[in-house]
């Protein structure tokens, strides 16, 4: 199977106490010297305990912060490399979806200018009745209704925008997206849906999936690979039934032992 | 989570409770609206003069006759003598009435560039000279020429706001979004604008142009200098939320969806300092008429014989004058009451919407 995706040795410092003359004295080591890769339709588990830099990496990955190091290998092609301008026609093929559903759409615009706006940045040839289209269907991809196009993200619950966000990602039509914890600010029940949607639209459109998870449950149900993470680094990757089973790492040991057991 | 919508009218309640606020907004509606319709509210042409009126105090309106009858509101002709010092005595002829006649015809006017028309709110029959705020030097009726300097001293400070809202918002949302270095340039540049007292930068600034320019010029030069004053400190405040705002995942999500940095300033993050622009806006239109007062006092603004409230004022420059011929301060009172209810209405629209607060939350 063809590797969508090879990380090789990332690595993203934040600098935070200032030296005298203003130079970075001390840094957060949020990403340091991460490799892994993934195979088209696969998922790629990645956990670890809150800030151990999972959000760094993912955002690091779709170029939305610069790394300091390391290659980012999408496609065959080291996008570390590309320019701000070279990027955005790989923005297209790879898509996020955030933590927070309160936080990742804009409270001023309607569903439609919220699902609309990568449409009209990347094929402005399109007329409007095509965007119209594809937005609604993104829309019913997703299990709403085109009804709520005009409707602004204040009149949704959690899970709903978190779909929303989800129809944003698709309907740019990308190979890859970025799950940053997509379920773990929502109710048990809501979880549920959320996921078994992720899961359906990754069967239909062959997507490949990196999960940011806290919750080692559902990495379990739906991760083909897993890789944990603590301060930083790779500790352990594997195939998930392989890592669940023997755990290499003692840390690996301790999420385990830590993690509650939730049915789904 | 609170929508948008519904904390839009529950500021606007609460503006409605705060009786000084709403008392302003009326009073600020009535002075634009007297400024949008100027040439028919006031009776007189600003550039009619009559010489043989010069510092004529203001008509004295009667509502009862010399036979003690009461009547419609009339004024008597006036006559003059000098007195030892050649000074003009205004006196009453009180043999004829000048009824004040409503929906009247006087001085031609272009109105709004729209039709030329003759028709007037009020006036008097010649010749008698009806002066509600009296006269100037050269006998021109001062009540016209402060409605009419209203169109300029009212007008320059929306326009001058709305250019220093675009600038300052612009290279605040800048400075905030990128951080780092460009951030450290524009606001070191706005302080440095911020700190020269701002009467020197505004005369120094004036100096740059030329003396000599057609009063339309002037003033967009005005309105050129009052933003470049007042442009830095909206950009501190836009930067400020800026930086909070640029955090959000969304405009990492906008990122993602291929937007431009540019874009993403315009489109996700400005707009979302529009309340605060508003609300500063309303508290800082007074900096820009009391600026256009000055440079037109010192008779660096607009030139006679068009009217703004500063050049109207500058006849009051010495205390003679003040003395002898105290209505000419009244374009003073019109500033004062303008800007004091721009000042109200804008802690009103604060108290009411407090944008910060949306900040302060997170
Ligand atoms: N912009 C930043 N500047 C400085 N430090 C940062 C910045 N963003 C993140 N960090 C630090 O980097 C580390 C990793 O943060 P990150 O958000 O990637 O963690 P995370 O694994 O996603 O945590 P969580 O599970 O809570 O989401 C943290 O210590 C955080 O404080
Ligand atoms: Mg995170």
């Amino acid at each position: 199977m063809e590797k969508i995706l090879k990380v090789e040795e990332l690595k993203k410092y934040y600098p935070v106490k200032k030296g005298v003359f203003g130079r970075a004295a001390e840094f957060i080591k949020a990403v340091d010297g991460v490799s892994f890769s993934l195979l088209r339709g696969q998922t790629l588990g990645l956990v670890g305990e809150s800030g151990c830099g999972k959000s760094t990496l993912a955002r690091t990955i779709l170029r939305l912060i610069d790394s300091d190091s390391g290659k980012i290998i999408f496609k065959g092609r080291d996008i570390t490399a590309l320019s701000h301008r070279e990027i955005k026609s790989t923005r297209k093929d790879m898509q996020i979806i955030f933590q927070d559903p309160f936080n990742s759409l804009d409270p001023r615009f309607t569903v439609f200018g919220i699902v609309s706006e990568g449409l009209r940045n990347f094929s402005q040839k399109k007329s409007k009745k095509e965007i119209y289209q594809k937005v609604a269907k993104a829309l019913e991809d997703v299990g709403l209704p085109r009804e709520l196009l005009s409707r602004y993200p204040h009149e949704f619950s959690g899970g709903q925008r978190q779909r929303i966000s989800i129809a944003r990602a698709l309907v740019l039509e990308p190979e890859l997206l970025v799950l940053d914890e997509p379920v773990s600010s929502l109710d048990v029940s809501i979880q549920a849906q959320v996921i078994n949607l992720l899961v359906d639209l990754q069967k239909k459109k062959n997507l490949s999936y990196i999960f940011i998870a806290h919750d080692l449950g559902i990495v379990r149900h739906i991760c083909d690979q897993v890789c944990v993470m603590k301060d930083g680094k790779i500790v352990e990757s594997g195939k998930t039934e392989a890592v669940f089973q023997s755990p290499g790492h003692p840390y690996t040991r301790t999420l385990l032992d830590s993690a509650p057991a939730l049915p789904l | 989570m609170e929508s948008s919508e519904g904390s839009f009218k529950k500021g606007l309640r609460k503006l409605r409770k705060h009786r000084l606020a709403v008392f302003s907004f009326w009073v600020l509606l009535v002075l634009y609206l007297s400024a949008l319709f100027a040439p028919v509210i006031s009776p007189y042409h600003y550039e009619t003069e009559k010489r043989a009126f010069s510092y004529a105090p203001p008509s004295r309106i009667r509502i009862i006759d010399s036979e003690g009858n009461l009547s419609r509101p009339f004024i008597y002709k006036r006559n003059f003598q000098f007195d030892q010092f050649y000074r003009r005595i205004y006196q009453e002829d009180k043999s004829e009435k000048f009824p004040i006649r409503f929906f009247t015809r006087g001085d031609r006017y272009h109105f709004l560039n729209l039709f030329e028309t003759d028709f007037h709110l009020f006036g008097v029959d010649e010749p008698a000279y009806l002066n509600l705020f009296g006269t100037d030097a050269r006998g021109r009726d001062l009540f016209s020429r402060v409605i009419y300097g209203s169109q300029i001293s009212l007008s320059i400070g929306l326009v001058g706001v709305f250019i220093a809202m675009l600038i300052g918002s612009f290279v605040g949302g800048i400075s905030g979004y990128f951080g780092g270095k460009t951030d450290s340039f524009l606001m070191r540049f706005a302080e440095i604008i911020m700190v020269i007292p701002s009467l020197y930068l505004l005369l120094s600034l004036r100096s740059i142009f030329a003396y000599n320019l057609t009063s339309l010029q002037m003033y967009f030069v005005i309105v050129v200098i009052m933003s470049f004053i007042g442009w830095p400190g909206i950009a501190r405040i836009v930067r400020g939320m800026a930086i909070s705002l640029q955090q959000r995942e969304y405009v990492l999500a906008a990122r993602s969806l291929g937007c431009g940095h540019l874009q993403i300033i315009r489109k996700h993050i400005i707009p979302h300092t529009f309340s605060y622009l508003i609300v500063s806006a309303s508290i800082s239109i007074p900096g820009y008429i009391l600026g256009e007062s000055a440079l037109s006092l010192l008779g660096l603004g607009i030139q006679d014989p068009y009217a703004s409230w500063g050049n109207l004022l500058s006849d009051a420059m010495a205390i003679a004058h003040i003395r002898l011929h105290p209505w000419i301060l009244i374009p003073g009172v019109f500033i004062f009451i303008t800007v004091m209810a721009f000042n109200l209405f804008g802690d009103g629209l604060r108290d009411a919407f407090d944008p910060r607060s949306e900040f302060i939350k997170k």
